[in-house]
């Protein structure tokens, strides 16, 4: 095949990802109406379903998205990116599961917010902030694996927005999680292969910096919007 | 120039630019928050761009009115025009009053009603001890079995509000423990109803309410 062919090829694949992210945007971030009067009609355990929503939650899931996509940009080895892939899942498995069989019930607007600004944590790394700024960079591995622990209670309060019945409880949210971890591999593969094609475009390195400035806007833009939530919902 | 100086200069030069970024990041998403974000999702509306661009319909749009699982089975059965009550609204029903209390396990729902004529108006107060989902809704008299209006949708730990009926029929609430704990639903109301009927998994129970 030749080189063009391949790269047109390339260039469908990644506007149709595009357009089917654009979807779950329009349809709102957490689990819709429709798939949750049926969630809540469940009793017992159901598998397939609760596998089915998690891989959707997160290829729809723009915050987990967008720092995902930070977190891998500047990782150039396979082996990289397995590591910090491998502590955001250890990351949001421990409190997604623990949050939920803990009935552990975190604000879903400031638990949001802090996943916008995890967005914009990565974004400032990424454009070499606290290094220019502060001399000095926290460890990138830790800040992954804490950031994960919130995006996990992010999933925990939108698996408590559905009336979960006890019956089969357990079954369910390990399904969730395992569903949001095919999810998660299914977007990063997507994510990888634009990046690495990206990387051998001349430009890549003079519009990281303002992809990455894009990014901590993204993010700053979810702090905004979750902390307003938030200030409405306790007026 | 030396090396260090030629060092330090590029680091300040990519400092601005790194603080010119964060600080134009922080700018765009604000204007798109007030601007676009604000009035589509919440309906608030600082700059008056959301009425100007049609985004606070949106918001409406949005907000849970509109039936959910229950509804939305078979057409309403009358022409629901609303009722628009003036300032005084003359009644000629005994006014009643009622509180009551109900417990709530992990995850369990009940639903309480007031048997209203249409344009008979009340004012309630709810408070829960734990969150709870609730959907404040009626059924039309004489309406398909299973269809409801919602008058209200959401979450939370309270609402009160003034009510007018605006069907005849039955109107009140479904509460839903979101929680793991045991919990308590205490409604107050006093208005122009019959009686009260409680649902629960055990069935179908009248509350009969003494005058005021």
């Amino acid at each position: 095949m030749p080189a063009s062919r391949r790269r047109q090829l390339l260039l469908g694949g990644l506007v149709l990802v595009a357009l089917a992210l654009l979807d779950g945007v329009a349809e709102a971030h957490g689990v819709s109406r429709r798939d949750a009067s049926f969630v809540e009609s469940i009793r017992g355990a159901a598998i397939g379903p609760f596998l089915y929503l998690g891989a959707k939650h997160m290829v729809t899931g723009y915050d987990h998205l967008l720092f995902l996509i930070g977190v891998i940009f500047f990782l150039y080895r396979l082996k990289d990116v397995l590591l910090y892939v491998s502590l955001f899942t250890v990351g949001h498995s421990l409190t997604l599961l623990g949050g939920v069989l803990g009935g552990i019930h975190a604000n879903a607007y400031l638990i949001d917010a802090i996943i916008g600004l995890s967005v914009v944590y990565k974004g400032f790394e990424n454009i070499n902030g606290f290094q220019s700024f502060f001399g000095w960079q926290p460890n990138t591995r830790l800040a992954v694996l804490v950031f994960g622990l919130f995006h996990g209670f992010g999933l925990a309060t939108k698996l408590q927005e559905l009336a979960l019945t006890q019956d089969g409880l357990v079954t369910n949210i390990v399904s969730f999680n395992v569903g949001v971890e095919m999810g998660q591999m299914l977007a990063l593969t997507f994510v990888l292969i634009g990046l690495t094609w990206w990387r051998t475009r001349p430009g890549f390195l003079r519009h990281a910096f303002m992809t990455n400035t894009l990014l901590m806007t993204g993010g700053f833009l979810l702090v905004g919007y979750q902390l307003s939530g938030y200030m409405l919902s306790v007026q | 120039m030396t090396d260090e100086t030629t060092g330090r200069l590029a680091l300040a030069e990519q400092r601005a630019r790194i603080a010119l970024a964060a600080a134009g990041a922080m700018l765009v998403a604000g204007v798109l928050l007030m601007a676009a974000v604000l009035p589509a999702e919440y309906g608030v509306d600082p700059l008056g761009t959301g009425k100007l661009l049609g985004l606070t319909s949106l918001a409406q749009a949005n907000a849970p009115t509109g039936g959910g699982g229950t509804a939305a089975e078979g057409p309403p059965p009358e022409s629901l025009e609303p009722v628009r009550p003036g300032a005084n609204t003359a009644q000629t029903i005994p006014l009643k009053q009622d509180s009551v209390t109900f417990k709530l396990g992990p995850f369990e729902g009940i639903e309480y009603k007031y048997r209203m004529e249409k344009g008979a108006s009340m004012v309630y107060s709810w408070t829960s001890t734990g969150k709870v989902r609730f959907d404040f809704h009626g059924e039309p008299q004489g309406a398909p079995k299973g269809y409801a209006e919602s008058y209200e949708m959401s979450e939370g730990q309270k609402a009160s509000g003034s009510f007018f009926a605006p069907t005849s029929g039955i109107h009140g609430w479904f509460w839903e423990n979101l929680s793991t704990d045991d919990i308590t639903v205490t409604l107050t109301s006093t208005g122009f109803y019959a009686s009260g009927i409680e649902f629960s998994a055990d069935g179908q129970k009248p509350h009969e309410l003494p005058n005021r």
